[in-house]
C-alpha cells in the first residue's frame, strides 16, 4: 500500500520560532515600539486579510478590519498573558471584530438600498485585483454557500494551519462544534470537487 | 465480542477518524491523532480517498503574497491613527522616553530639522555677536511680536463704503466727518472708497458704531470692515 499524502505547506504560521518571534514583538510593542509593532502587523496582514475575507465574504471593509484588530492590539498588547499562542490571540480578535462587521454591514445594507445603484459607478479600484483573485479561485463560490462561522473553521483549517482545540479556542465554543461546522462544510464544499478535479 | 458491537465500533472510529482528516492534512494532529489516522485509513478506502480530497481542498487555500503592497498602504493609515490618537490620550502608559522614537523612519527626518534650525538660530544671532549696528537694523526690521498684528494684514479701523448716485466731495467729506473718517484709497473704478475710521488707537466697538451709523445714513448703500472681506495685501478694484 502506499504511502498516505504529504501535505505541501507553503507556509508555517505556527513553528516554535515564529511563536517567540512573536512573543517578543508583542512584548516590544506593549512597550510602545513601534518598528515591532509595524513588522508584527507585516507579519500578519496577509493572514488577516484572507481570514476576514472568508469570513466577511466583503472586501471593502477587510482594511479597515484589519487596522481596527491591530489597533486592539497595539492597545491591548501588555494584556497578551502568553498563555495561549500569539496567532490565538490576534485571530480569536479577528474572529469577533469580522463578525460584528457582517452585521453592521447588514444593518448599512438595509439602510442605504436606494444608494446601491449609485454606488455601482463608484467601483473600488483597490479592490479590482482582489475580485480577479477570486472569480479565478472556484473555492470561493464555494465559500458562499458557507456560514460565516463555517467559512472561519475552514479558514483557520486550511489556510491557518490550526488545530481544533486552538480553533475552538478563537471562537470560544466547544471542540465537537468546531468538528460538526467542518462536518457540515465540507459536505457543502464536496460538490465542488469533481470541479477541483477537472481544473487539477 | 459479537460483530453488530464490532460493526458499531469501527463506524464511531471511522467517523472519528474522517472528522479529523483536515486537522491531518494541515499537519495539526498530535502524534497519538496522527497514528489513530494512519491507522484507520490503511484498511478505509472511503476515508482514503476524503483524504485525498482534503488534500487538494488545503493546497487550493494557499494563496498568493499579493497583499504585501496593500499591507503597507494600510499601515500608513493605522499609524496616521495612531499618531492622531497620541495627541489627544498621550502614551503613558507605554514606557516609551519620546513620542519621536516610536516610529524610527521619522528620527532621520527629525535630526536634519533640528539641524537646520540650529543652523538658522546661529545665523540669525552672528549681527549680534559681532556688533554690525547697519545689519542689526536689517534684523529688527524681520522682527515682530505675538501682539503685533501680521503683515499685510488690514487695520481693524479701515471701512469700504460706497455711495449712492455719486456724491460731491462736500457731501462725502459731511458723511466721513461724522464717524471721524477719511479717505485712504479710492475710489476704484466700481466707486468703492477704504477708509480709515479715527486712528490706531480707534476701538473695535467705536469703528462698528461708526459702521452702523454709516449704514443708516441713505446715501451710503456698503459699508463692511476691510479685515473680513478679502486676503490681506489687496487692494480694491
Amino acid at each position: 500500500m502506499s504511502e498516505l499524502p504529504e501535505s505541501k505547506v507553503r507556509k508555517s504560521f505556527n513553528s516554535n520560532e515564529q511563536q517567540v518571534k512573536e512573543r517578543n514583538l508583542i512584548a516590544e510593542t506593549a512597550g510602545g515600539n513601534g518598528k515591532a509593532f509595524e513588522q508584527l502587523y507585516q507579519r500578519y496582514f496577509d493572514r488577516l486579510y484572507q481570514f476576514i475575507f472568508h469570513i466577511t465574504r466583503r472586501h471593502d471593509y477587510i482594511e479597515e478590519i484589519i487596522n481596527d484588530v491591530m489597533y486592539v492590539v497595539w492597545e491591548k498588547a501588555s494584556t497578551y498573558d502568553q498563555t495561549c499562542r500569539p496567532s490565538t490571540w490576534i485571530l480569536g480578535i479577528a474572529y469577533f471584530k469580522a463578525l460584528k462587521s457582517i452585521e453592521q454591514s447588514l444593518i448599512r445594507e438595509d439602510r442605504s438600498v436606494e444608494f446601491n445603484d449609485e454606488l455601482d459607478y463608484f467601483p473600488n479600484p483597490a479592490a479590482q485585483w482582489v475580485s480577479q483573485l477570486e472569480i479565478s479561485n472556484w473555492l470561493e463560490a464555494g465559500f458562499d454557500n458557507l456560514s460565516p462561522e463555517q467559512r472561519a473553521v475552514v479558514e483557520m483549517t486550511y489556510y491557518q494551519g490550526l488545530h481544533y482545540n486552538e480553533i475552538a479556542e478563537i471562537m470560544q465554543c466547544p471542540e465537537n462544534t468546531v468538528k460538526t461546522r467542518m462536518f457540515h462544510a465540507r459536505k457543502i464544499l464536496a460538490k465542488l470537487l469533481p470541479e477541483l478535479k477537472g481544473r487539477s | 465480542m459479537s460483530s453488530t458491537m464490532i460493526n458499531v465500533m469501527g463506524k464511531n472510529e471511522h467517523q472519528k477518524v474522517w472528522n479529523l482528516l483536515p486537522w491531518y492534512v494541515n499537519h495539526s494532529l498530535d502524534a497519538v491523532e496522527k497514528d489513530r489516522v494512519r491507522n484507520h485509513v490503511r484498511t478505509c478506502i472511503a476515508c482514503r480517498i476524503e483524504l485525498q480530497q482534503q488534500q487538494q481542498l488545503f493546497e487550493e487555500m494557499q494563496q498568493t503574497d499579493l497583499l504585501r503592497q496593500v499591507s503597507q498602504a494600510a499601515f500608513a493609515q493605522l499609524r496616521k491613527r495612531i499618531e492622531r490618537q497620541s495627541i489627544i490620550r498621550p502614551f503613558t502608559q507605554h514606557n516609551q522616553p519620546s513620542e519621536a522614537s516610536k516610529f524610527p523612519s521619522s528620527q532621520p527626518l527629525g535630526f536634519v530639522k533640528h539641524t537646520a534650525l540650529a543652523a538658522s538660530l546661529l545665523l540669525l544671532a552672528m549681527p549680534f555677536m559681532l556688533h554690525l549696528p547697519a545689519e542689526q537694523t536689517a534684523v529688527t526690521a524681520e522682527y515682530r511680536t505675538l501682539a503685533t498684528a501680521p503683515e499685510n494684514t488690514p487695520a481693524h479701523n479701515r471701512v469700504r463704503i460706497v455711495f449712492a448716485d455719486q456724491p460731491d466731495s462736500k457731501q462725502i467729506g459731511a458723511i466721513l466727518h461724522s464717524v471721524s473718517g477719511r479717505i485712504v484709497q479710492g475710489p476704484s473704478e466700481n466707486g468703492i472708497y477704504e477708509i480709515q475710521i479715527g486712528n490706531r488707537h480707534t476701538r473695535p466697538q467705536e469703528v462698528d458704531d461708526a459702521i452702523a451709523y454709516l449704514r443708516n445714513n441713505t446715501q451710503v448703500i456698503f459699508a463692511e470692515l476691510v479685515q473680513g472681506l478679502q486676503p490681506a495685501g489687496q487692494d480694491i478694484r
